[in-house]
């Protein structure tokens, strides 16, 4: 019987592993591969994972949840340069040995993570095509992405940055009640909590969104998607790695 | 510190229902030209990538 229950949660772990996307991309033999290594672990909102310079000694895959990736000011501040959620990972290039953490990863919204150490991913990554593809292909999205992001951050105007944002989060956590503060998307966003309010009263007023405390709920797509700017399209991960040619 | 309302009036009023604490009104009307500031950057510019679709 403890064999049997053994058996069903290691099932119920291997699912949940493949709630990460890029996890569920790998064939089966080579997830099998990551299979043993592969932990279950959950952070809550406001958990840094990485700081600037930090080894990479873990990869995290989020399963629910969203990481925030960012580059920290002289004066304290943070200034988000890209977001993870189910699509992707943190730190996956720590599977090509010895990286640092270039920007700290701070849980966003919290949730579970299916985590590796670096050592052993990096060993399997040695011997597996599938896993090295993997961790190329995403670095290759990761930057488009951060290109299109540097572009948008100096030309688009907050209110367009507002709605991809808003989108992009829903997509990532595939959830349309996002647990945001004004102040978190203010800081995300760059911009004045002030700027986020009135952005967000426009937007509820049009029906586009219900905001209360802490929480964000999309209740128009289609409207949101008319508001933001094009960098939601173009940088939409089932989209992007195609457009660039690595689909995995 | 006294809290400060920024309505914003324009073809439609919005209403700023937070409010934010600032020191005085110097200080709120410096935060109100920088929220004018980032309503109104860029507003109108696009970009174009070798990746959008028809």
């Amino acid at each position: 019987l403890g064999q049997l229950r053994r058996a069903i949660l290691a099932d119920t772990a291997a699912k949940r592993h493949r709630d990460n996307r890029l996890l569920a991309a790998l064939p089966p033999d080579t997830l099998a591969l990551l299979d043993r290594d592969l932990k279950q672990v959950s952070f809550q909102q406001g958990a840094i994972l990485l700081e600037p310079g930090d080894r990479l000694e873990d990869i995290y895959f989020p399963q629910t949840g969203l990481i925030s990736l960012s580059v920290l000011g002289r004066d304290g501040g943070a200034i988000e340069t890209a977001t993870v959620g189910r699509e992707g990972a943190v730190g996956l290039h720590g599977g090509l040995g010895g990286r640092r953490s270039f920007t700290r990863a701070t849980t966003q919204i919290g949730g579970r993570f299916s985590a590796i150490r670096a050592e052993p991913f990096a060993h399997i990554a040695n011997g597996s095509a599938p896993v090295r593809h993997l961790i190329l292909c995403y670095t290759e999205v990761l930057l488009a992405e951060a290109q299109q992001g540097s572009a948008c951050n100096a030309v688009h105007g907050a209110g367009a940055r507002l709605c991809r944002w808003l989108l992009q989060c829903a997509d990532r956590t595939e959830s349309e009640d996002l647990p945001l503060t004004q102040e978190a998307l203010a800081q995300m966003l760059g911009i004045r909590r002030t700027t986020v309010t009135l952005l967000a009263q426009a937007l509820q007023v049009r029906g586009l969104i219900k905001y209360r405390r802490g929480h964000i709920v999309l209740l128009d797509r289609k409207g949101l998607e008319q508001c933001a700017c094009e960098c939601y399209h173009v940088t939409r991960h089932e989209k992007l790695a195609p457009a660039l040619g690595v689909a995995s | 510190m006294p809290m400060y309302y920024f309505h914003l009036h324009d073809d439609k009023d919005v209403v700023d229902s937070d409010g934010t604490d600032l020191p005085d009104a110097a200080a709120a009307r410096e935060h109100a030209a920088g929220v004018a500031r980032e309503l109104t950057a860029n507003r109108a510019s696009s970009t174009r990538t070798g990746l959008d679709g028809p």
